[in-house]
């Protein structure tokens, strides 16, 4: 059709489909790079659940999650785990427009599935390269399948690891480099980190780690040589290794805290040691260099997020935003009635979108020396894990359910 | 790309494979009709057993992963028919190779899920089937249909596969919250075998007038001798044989003898535990001592030699022998602490067992890592209580 139409309404035909960019696959714990940030999506400023407005569906999931979902193409996906020792546990699929079931697989964990009351053996977010989806679990099953929910290879590093594991739970997502799904185990027993081939499920690579508990999710990195690299972070260090081999690039001799993830931007380092430290990790021939850190910004149980030239950390209810330059604090905002906060925040546009484990979501607008909150939206789930942002959409992991919001 | 097998079985039995290798060509049609012809001895079937044979035996150092994943891709592009073969093969697979028939099993399921259930029923009412097998059917024949979910688990108390038993359980006790007759609770008591389980009963017992003696149903000893505190400064000590622990292991056990402890002289001393949780507190015996070891021994009384579960809940690093034999060693401080939290295999002799546990303390300060206590009970493989002759 399209080559008979005068040229100009063909310019505009394809003018208007790069306009209406296609919905951004969100495809592992924070999203693209890790970053929390998704620019041009513009999910509701205002939602509830009660009055059901912008909830674009809701639907039940078999078992408990106190991670996010991720979105491949149409498909959300989201792991979940329930039963005798929460040992059952599931990978489904819904279809983003309809929420409805596409698949669902279910196996059953053969490690420790045992963790706190308040967390979930299906607590690590799933990670895709696009093409396949990488699901783990506290219980250390790591279990790879197509988008068809066709079974490609499964490992239980438990059972190669019999000590990897903690009884309060594990959290930490695994990630996605240069074709190799990377885990981070970091526990008082077998500690530590390795990348499994993503096509054959080979185990490429394994380095001790630090025989402490630690939940914090290991972050990707490129250097000024091209070389793709994985951050992992623990109570004693920041070690840089590269993702296809696991030999050590870098190493910084100060620990991070154990549960907020690390942040790689743009060449630099945000951990979160002494309040918060910035490393400059550009070069390829060089340790990290501190460039400066701040005690006034510490960051709670939440990852930190770099928005425009600003850090963005919120720790027990309060929003802080500093300058990525030098540190310096430019101002803080409460966040009434918070309560307790687990789930990292999205960027979305110019706003940042903070949700409570009691379900409650401060959409706040950023600005350069202030922010107010635009919005108080009240969901009423149990929310932990990360939301997913694609198109104008949030995706929720709530307790047992996974949310749409969006506008209908 | 595709095995010839893999070919066939999509010609010959799965349209939707089919469209697939379309974009092969037509020539292997022919190419397959004269494997046929020649080839008299080629099966389908056979392939089938042998991927599923292949998984059955994946080990958990995960030798043989390779072979898994042809194996499972074979099986998830057969007939759907070849279903129950998959679910059968679970039956003695290696838990590495349940999961794999699981996933394979799976994908058959979600080609074809309607014209399978009667099927599925069958298999499902088949008890000899592998447990975790029969949970999978259950799920897949329940999905949005929870009357019938209902009225399946009313018929579950008591069935061999723990799962279904676990939500047969919970689905019971959830319509039992409020009762107030003990009859129907009893009944449930004796179906449960999760320790959360047994304790919600147990509560609803007592207020329903008819208390239980919540140690002997979880089976917990609750006669020790204990002795300590050895030294265990900076965690050092979790390997460090003493003296005690070497006559211990060996079985050579002086109730009148004194060792060198931690700072001065430790001798034996009983322990009788009167927690409904059998819970054996250390810290309390010795005044909240941190850096240190204290070893506890107990006698089991088997009145015959049987197969049995040991299940330790423990928060602080331990070590399990049960007649000199190690069973568990577990160096691991506050992480978390649960009834049934670690489980080792024990087969107990007639008469006299010796149980010994060491159980090791750290320095940590933290208000939440002050605890120096464990629980430890002997039960079957499904978690029921096996009680000793001397309890």
């Amino acid at each position: 059709m399209l080559h008979k139409l005068p040229w100009f309404l063909s310019s505009l035909f394809v003018l208007g489909n790069a306009i209406a960019l296609p919905a951004e696959d969100w495809l592992q714990f924070r999203g693209k790079d890790a970053s929390s940030l998704a620019p041009h999506a513009d999910p509701p400023i205002e939602f509830s659940s009660a009055s059901k407005k912008n909830v674009a569906w809701k639907v039940d999931l078999p078992g408990r999650s106190a991670g996010g979902a991720i979105v491949v193409g149409n498909q959300v996906i989201a792991t979940s785990s329930q039963g005798l020792d929460q040992r059952r546990i599931y990978i489904t699929s819904v279809d983003s427009d309809t929420g409805k079931r596409v698949w669902q697989q279910s196996f059953v964990a053969r490690g420790r599935p045992f963790t706190h009351p308040y967390s979930s053996n299906a607590a690590p977010t799933p990670a895709s390269d696009g093409q396949r989806i990488f699901a783990f679990y506290s219980s250390n099953d790591l279990v790879c399948l197509d988008l068809q929910g066709q079974l490609v290879w499964y490992r239980s590093l438990a059972s190669e690891f019999p000590k990897a594991g903690n009884d309060n739970g594990m959290s930490s997502s695994p990630l996605v480099v240069d074709g190799v799904v990377v885990v981070q185990i970091e526990c008082q027993g077998d500690s530590f980190a390795a990348g499994v081939d993503a096509v054959s499920g080979e185990l490429l690579w394994r380095v001790d780690r630090p025989r402490k508990i630690n939940w914090s999710s290991p972050a990707p990195i490129t250097r000024t040589d091209g070389s793709q690299l994985v951050v992992l972070t623990s109570g004693e260090d920041v070690t840089g290794l590269v993702a296809r081999t696991g030999e050590a690039a870098f190493k910084y001799d100060k620990g991070s805290g154990k549960i907020p993830s690390t942040l790689a931007w743009q060449g630099k380092l945000l951990i979160a040691s002494n309040g918060l430290t910035v490393l400059d990790c550009q070069a390829s021939d060089a340790s990290p260099k501190k460039l400066w850190d701040n005690n006034k910004l510490e960051p709670g149980n939440c990852s930190p997020i770099v928005f425009d030239d600003a850090v963005v950390l919120i720790k027990g209810g309060v929003l802080s935003v500093g300058d990525l330059a030098d540190g310096s604090l430019r101002y803080k905002l409460r966040l009434p009635d918070a309560g307790s906060i687990w789930s990292t925040p999205v960027v979305c546009q110019d706003r940042l979108y903070v949700f409570t484990d009691k379900g409650r979501c401060f959409v706040v607008q950023l600005g350069k020396t202030s922010a107010e909150v635009i919005a108080t939206n009240e969901i009423d789930d149990t929310i932990l894990g990360s939301p997913a942002v694609s198109g104008d959409a949030l995706f929720l992991r709530g307790d047992r359910t996974l949310w749409k919001i969006a506008k209908k | 790309m595709f095995s010839i097998s893999q070919i066939v079985m999509s010609h010959l039995l799965h349209p939707a494979v089919k469209t697939v290798h379309y974009r092969v060509g037509i020539t292997h049609t022919a190419i397959i009709c004269g494997l046929f012809a020649f080839s008299p001895i080629f099966s389908l079937a056979d392939e089938i057993d042998s991927a599923i044979e292949t998984l059955q035996k994946i080990e958990a150092n995960n030798v043989g992963n390779q072979k898994a994943i042809s194996a499972v891709q074979i099986l998830q592009t057969a007939q759907t028919n070849s279903l129950f073969r998959v679910l059968e093969g679970m039956k003695g697979a290696s838990p590495i190779g349940k999961n794999y028939l699981s996933g394979a099993a799976g994908s058959l399921y979600l080609r074809d899920r309607d014209s399978l259930r009667s099927q599925l029923e069958a298999f499902l009412d088949d008890k000899q089937q592998d447990g975790e097998s029969r949970y999978l059917v259950f799920q897949w024949l329940t999905e949005n249909r929870n009357e019938l979910r209902e009225q399946m688990l009313d018929r579950m108390l008591d069935d061999p596969s723990l799962e279904l038993r676990f939500d047969a359980v919970a689905q019971t006790l959830k319509k039992l919250e409020k009762e107030t007759e003990p009859a129907p609770l009893k009944r449930l008591l004796d179906s449960a075998r999760h320790p959360d389980q047994i304790e919600a009963i147990s509560k609803l017992l007592k207020v329903a007038g008819q208390p239980v003696d919540q140690a002997q149903v979880f089976g917990f000893l609750m006669q020790w001798q204990t002795i300590g505190p050895f030294d265990n400064v900076d965690q050092k000590h979790f390997n460090t044989v003493y003296d005690v622990e070497k006559k211990l292991v060996a079985n050579d056990f002086d109730p009148k003898a004194k060792y060198r402890g931690k700072t001065s002289e430790v001798a034996w001393q009983e322990y009788i535990s009167d927690d409904p949780a059998g819970i054996v507190d250390l810290a309390k015996v010795y005044d909240n001592e941190k850096g240190a070891i204290a070893y506890a021994r107990a006698v089991f009384v088997a009145k015959q030699s049987v197969d049995v579960e040991f299940r330790l809940g423990c928060i602080n690093a331990n070590k399990l022998w049960v007649n000199g034999k190690s069973v568990l060693m577990n160096e691991v401080y506050h992480s978390g602490m649960s009834i049934d939290q670690y489980i080792g295999h024990v087969k107990l002799n007639q008469g006299e067992n010796v149980v010994v546990l060491k159980i090791c303390q750290n320095e940590q300060t933290e208000t939440w890592a002050q605890r120096w206590q464990f629980q430890l009970r002997v039960s079957d493989a499904t978690g029921k209580a096996i009680l000793a002759q001397n309890r």
